[in-house]
């Protein structure tokens, strides 16, 4: 019990080999980590604010395919522009959505980065791409964007201060988690497939070459 | 100020100093700095100024505050000060952080220069 009003009992990782889920959030500060989690986990949400540690754990219980999961989101408190990433915020996770904003090209450049370290710390757990703030500039949605193509990863449009996608993007995170650690890849060829759908209304191609500008002025009406 | 011993004041405005210009214009750090100065920065070491200031201006935040919490100094028995400050800082617009940071500081040609710095942020999340 005392345990449990100090938060200790939280930071023990053991619980994530057992029933419970760990997903992780990446990328630059401000390109709306946080506000996607409030955003989705506002419907039912207790949120537990582990300030002190230098992170933030949202915990979420949930169904999928009638079991009853507890998921732990954990998202960083900006220690990271000090330090590299504290090992234990890897440890164990069964995914990770990684964010970046669309209004903010750097924040996409330095998407190389923080996959990179995820994969020397998580080789193997499924992650999401997401290009936040959609809101702001609507027509982004239809250009490629080449990172997720060449590392294959699943990626959504999103905005965390109208909602757009945001469930869709949790309740996939979460089955991809689940499919992780189930030891599946059944989901993850699932959401791929449909993904690939999606490309086929026609998209400009969003090349390496444009990879720096996500300026309005580079969009080509089709 | 004037019934405070030397070392009291001289580590006072050292950490003073130190924190404006860090909040302000880190490379303007080189001056307090030698050849043999020594930093540890969450862990990692940093010899000499040319070094420590690479690393100090290199921090990826565009802006930073600082507030002390509190700092104590000690005069050591060869003529140096031993400076330890607990404090906040805010980087960007990311969430309010706390830090431990130490310095020892020296009298050289008329001037103290910092010879020895260690940073800590304080987190427990280990």
């Amino acid at each position: 019990m005392a345990e449990n009003a100090a938060g200790f009992s939280d930071l023990n990782q053991d619980k994530y080999d057992k029933d419970e889920l760990k997903i992780i959030c990446l990328g630059d500060s401000a390109v709306g980590k946080s506000k996607l989690m409030e955003r989705f986990l506002m419907q039912v949400y207790h949120s537990k604010d582990l300030s002190t540690y230098a992170l933030t754990l949202y915990k979420y219980p949930t169904t999928v395919d009638g079991k009853t999961i507890l998921v732990d989101f954990w998202d960083t408190a900006g220690q990271e522009k000090f330090q590299s990433m504290h090992p234990s915020y890897y440890h164990k996770a069964h995914a990770c959505i990684m964010v970046f904003d669309i209004q903010r090209k750097i924040t996409y450049k330095n998407l190389g980065n923080w996959y990179k370290e995820l994969r020397e710390y998580r080789p193997e757990i499924p992650c999401i791409l997401v290009a936040n703030k959609i809101d702001a500039d609507m027509k982004v949605t239809q250009k490629n964007f080449s990172f997720a193509k060449k590392h294959g990863l699943p990626f959504y449009f999103v905005s965390a201060a109208d909602g757009t996608n945001v469930v869709k993007l949790f309740r996939d995170a979460i089955k991809l988690a689940l499919s992780y650690k189930l030891n599946s890849c059944d989901f993850m060829d699932e959401v791929m497939r449909e993904l690939e759908n999606f490309d086929m209304d026609k998209k400009d191609d969003y090349s390496d070459k444009e990879d720096d500008s996500l300026k309005e002025d580079k969009i080509k009406k089709t | 100020m004037g019934d405070k011993p030397l070392w009291e004041q001289i580590g006072t405005s050292f950490v003073q100093h130190y924190y404006q210009l860090f909040d302000t214009n880190r490379p303007q750090l080189e001056s307090i700095y030698t050849e043999e100065s020594c930093l540890t920065w969450e862990g990692e070491q940093f010899h000499g100024k040319t070094a420590i200031i690479q690393k100090i201006s290199s921090l990826p935040f565009h802006k930073i505050a600082h507030s002390i919490t509190a700092q104590d100094h000690q005069p050591t028995p060869d003529s140096c000060i031993l400076s330890m400050v607990v404090g906040q800082l805010k980087a960007d617009d990311d969430q309010v952080l706390g830090f431990h940071q130490s310095f020892l500081l020296k009298g050289f040609n008329n001037a103290w220069v910092c010879t020895n710095e260690v940073f800590r942020l304080a987190l427990h999340n280990v």
